[in-house]
């Protein structure tokens, strides 16, 4: 199991690496989908691999539910990293709180009129952005002058709904 | 297989705990409180691996890890990563996700459809999208990163230390800058 957990842990860099790559090379509209995309191939990487040496290693002992083992320590050793890099990486590039913060750390007196940051933040312009890059990444359809949600919009709204009236979370948002 | 089978019961306790917590205390603080049931349960984590056989009486010989600490480790790393990137960030997005509420309001729509407009003033269960911004603000301000003077939002020391480290990190990961405001 120590196989699969290191060679979990190295993919993860190895995949943090891809994922700047990809940041740094591909243009804005793929990177979404391309990073998907080397997660993806991290998660195939680490099970083909940790059970691969896990069998080589353990040769005279290896037996069907070691090489099981070894493949589950290496998926949770890379799949833990990544589940507390996704919404870092998330609240890095999309947080208006710190998009915020940044535009007035640009100001010379550190200050913002609150009514010109909502101009930005809380305009009209804002909210159709934000619902055309929803569509492009296909959680809601654009119909003549409204959006309606896709089946895969409609389920993450869905099992979110569910932890807000579990949690009673209220409105949110 | 120890540290897994451990860290995941201590995940479904501290869910259980999280859900108990918000559903009927209603604490001021949710986050603080949440956090607070995750150090209770990572210290019970840590106490029940100590005293427990490494093989808990009925796991097999390859299932266990040479090196009890090195278990406890990968126990506490597992759990770790469910609470920040589990539970908390479910709340996170449940609570402040701005798409995921949008999502939310077209789902509650009895025509299941919604214009730009009409987003702008249902947001939030119809409280309106400023709405949105003025509770992001109200955060800021109760985290210490802002303070209001005469209609203007100053940032305090500690937000201005923020905004530097996340400029940065928004450097390395290629990220534009937000377009100034004039």
């Amino acid at each position: 199991m120590i196989i699969g957990i290191f060679t979990g842990l190295i993919w993860f860099a190895l995949v943090l690496l891809a994922h700047l790559a990809v940041l740094w090379i591909a243009p804005p509209s793929d990177r979404a989908r391309l990073g998907q995309l080397v997660f993806l191939f991290g998660f195939v990487a680490v099970v083909a691999s940790s059970a691969t040496l896990a069998t080589y290693f353990d040769e005279p002992s290896s037996s069907k539910s070691l090489i099981a083992y070894s493949a589950l320590a290496g998926v949770l050793a890379y799949g833990a990293p990544l589940t507390l890099y996704l919404p870092f990486y998330y609240s890095i590039v999309a947080s208006l709180s710190l998009q915020t913060i940044i535009l007035m750390n640009r100001q010379s007196d550190r200050s913002l009129p609150i009514a010109k940051l909502r101009r930005r933040f809380a305009s009209r312009q804002f909210v159709a952005q934000r619902l055309a890059t929803m569509a492009r990444n296909r959680f809601v359809v654009a119909g003549q002058d409204s959006y309606s949600l896709t089946i895969k919009g409609r389920r993450v709204a869905q099992t979110f709904l569910f932890f807000k009236d579990l949690w009673h979370l209220g409105a949110g948002g | 297989m120890k540290g897994i089978l451990l860290s995941a019961a201590a995940g479904l306790l501290l869910f259980a705990f999280s859900t108990a917590c918000l559903r009927y205390f209603t604490p001021s603080n949710r986050v603080r409180a949440l956090g607070l049931l995750f150090l209770v349960v990572l210290l019970l984590l840590v106490v029940i691996h100590l005293s427990t056989p490494p093989d808990l009486g009925f796991l097999g010989k390859e299932a266990l890890i040479s090196g009890e600490y090195f278990d406890l480790f990968f126990a506490l790393g597992l759990f770790t990563a469910g609470f920040f990137g589990g539970i908390l960030q479910i709340y996170n997005l449940a609570d402040r996700g701005l798409s995921l509420r949008m999502l939310i309001d077209i789902l509650e729509d009895r025509s299941g459809a919604l214009s730009t407009d009409e987003m702008m003033v249902r947001y939030g269960h119809n409280q309106g999208i400023v709405w949105m911004y003025d509770k992001r603000i109200r955060d800021m301000k109760f985290s210490g990163l802002i303070v209001e003077s005469n209609e203007n939002l100053v940032l305090t020391e500690r937000g201005a230390f923020l905004a530097r480290a996340y400029s940065a990190l928004r450097t390395v990961a290629h990220v534009e800058e937000p377009d100034p405001i004039s």
